[in-house]
């Protein structure tokens, strides 16, 4: 597995090589490998407490509704020609959310038809529209696949993602108080230059 | 009569004669897989007449190889039966310690993770006795396995094979008082053993159950059971032949001093009890009928002649 920084550290030498595997086969197993670029793990198995830390490389671009349509607009209805089928079913789901299943129609595949309702007129900014975010889904896989690499008795747990940069800390015990500095800690000697 | 346990690997071409000859010397075929056009028999055969076996196997495009496992059941202990702990690696060592002839089964714990809350319930404990060892495959850290096992083995009469990530010595010094066998350097994993490396220590883990066995046999030999196993097996098969429609692969497993029967016990066992082994000698005067805690099948221990004062 090629990162820009992995490392697991442990008290345990033998554990260490463990871990190491065990985090290479289940970041290979969930295509996870390409998407991280720095994964720093530490684990203490007296307390216990396994932390995980890294961050993303360049994560997928969002995708909005502009990307794949074209949106026509008449006073009874608006029109998206579709031109990718890939996010539509995303694209329905929202639809529906926002303007509901009796106001959406799919004509054909490549087409849907929203009728204009004075009550909830379909916003002049559709176009614009978020439709999906692929680094929702990466985070989710994420966050399994670092529960799948702790050890399993360790069901006290939590994590935190933000622009690009994630930690999951799991124990069998209460958290400890200092796990904020902890986890800064571990941030700063991955990120630290080489 | 020193019966010896192999593999009998051929063609399904005329492999009835070699079930034949095998009865006909005195042997058991433990368990039969007929797989397309080839046969594997588990058997258990007299030492001197495998030469015989091989001579007239040779011509069917039979192979003899000794399988030391043959006539055992193990069980192998996994903490959980979530994707930490599955597949890999305990239905890797199931599987293999199948191939050496050995019937595997695999029990996950309801509550077997974590150093401090593992622990195990009435039931499990009562499954894993009813083997003859059990192999536990604990994971990664020494301070764990050493915190553990003091909950995991209360209550497990049978012998205990420890595996871990740990080397040996290190396991060896982690439990006390010992165990009956240790495998270090096997701990948690998660992908499929293939490399050279990996198969070495699956082949360390069955060197190590083979010896636990060995001396489990040679304790047992000391004070010879009132029945082989093997033969109250051919005498359900003949008087209870309800057991040869079980479709489990093996309807009766074969122990080291017992069997499994896989029939209801509340319908089957007095039958079991009642069989005649020789004339006036019952299956129920030479072992204990019980109800088994897997599913509601029989178990049979058999006793030592010390106890029933009868050797057949």
């Amino acid at each position: 597995m090629v990162l820009d920084h992995f490392v697991v550290e442990s008290p345990e030498a033998w554990a260490v090589s463990a871990y190491t595997d065990i985090a290479n086969d289940v970041l290979l197993d969930h295509n996870l490998a390409r998407a991280i670029e720095r994964l720093h793990i530490e684990i203490d198995p007296e307390y216990p407490l396994f932390i995980a830390v890294g961050t993303f490389g360049r994560l997928p671009s969002v995708v909005h509704l502009k990307d794949f349509a074209e949106v026509t607009r008449t006073p009874e209805k608006v029109t998206l020609g579709i031109t990718d089928e890939t996010h539509l079913a995303a694209l329905l789901d929202q639809l529906w959310d926002r303007y509901g299943r009796n106001r959406v129609e799919q004509p054909d595949r490549w087409t849907i038809e929203i009728a204009e309702d004075t009550e909830l007129p379909v916003a002049p900014d559709l176009i614009e529209m978020l439709v999906s975010d692929p680094s929702i889904g990466l985070v989710r896989d994420l966050i399994y696949a670092l529960l799948a690499i702790a050890p399993e008795g360790f069901r006290v747990r939590t994590h935190h993602y933000e622009n690009g940069r994630f930690w999951l800390a799991a124990s069998e015990n209460t958290l400890p108080d200092d796990l904020d500095a902890r986890v800064r800690s571990l941030f700063s000697r991955m990120e630290a230059p080489a | 009569m020193i019966l010896v346990p192999i593999t009998y690997k051929g063609g399904v071409y005329r492999h009835d004669e070699i079930v034949d000859l095998i009865a006909d010397l005195g042997g058991y075929v433990i368990q039969k897989h007929v797989l397309a056009t080839e046969v594997v028999l588990l058997c258990l055969v007299p030492r001197e007449d495998i030469p015989l076996i091989e001579q007239i196997g040779r011509p069917l495009g039979g192979e003899v190889k000794p399988s030391p496992l043959v006539g055992t059941e193990v069980a192998i202990v996994t903490p959980s039966l979530s994707i930490h702990h599955l597949p890999h690696p305990a239905c890797d060592i199931a599987e293999y310690v199948r191939r050496l002839g050995a019937k595997s089964n695999m029990i996950g714990l309801a509550r077997g993770y974590g150093k401090r809350v593992a622990q195990t319930s009435a039931e499990e404990r009562e499954i894993i006795n009813e083997h003859d060892c059990a192999v536990f495959l604990l994971g990664n850290f020494d301070h764990c396995i050493r915190k553990k096992m003091v909950a995991l083995r209360r209550g497990i009469d049978v012998p205990i094979i420890l595996t871990g990530k740990p080397p040996t010595e290190d396991l060896q010094k982690a439990v006390d008082p010992p165990v009956a066998g240790y495998v270090g350097n096997v701990g948690r994993f998660m992908h499929r053993t293939k490399e050279a490396d990996e198969l070495e220590r699956l082949d360390a883990i069955v060197a190590e159950v083979t010896r636990v066995l060995d001396l489990r046999r040679e304790e047992i030999a000391k004070d010879p059971l009132s029945a082989s196993p093997a033969r109250l097996m051919s005498v359900i098969q003949a008087q209870v032949p309800e057991v040869l429609e079980v479709t489990s692969p093996t309807p009766i497993t074969v122990q080291i001093a017992g069997l499994r029967v896989k029939l209801p016990y509340a319908e089957f066992a007095d039958r079991v009890r009642a069989a005649e082994v020789e004339e006036g000698v019952t299956i129920g005067q030479l072992a204990d009928i019980l109800p088994s805690r897997m599913r509601d099948y029989i178990l049979v221990r058999i006793k030592p002649s010390s106890e029933t004062d009868i050797v057949v």
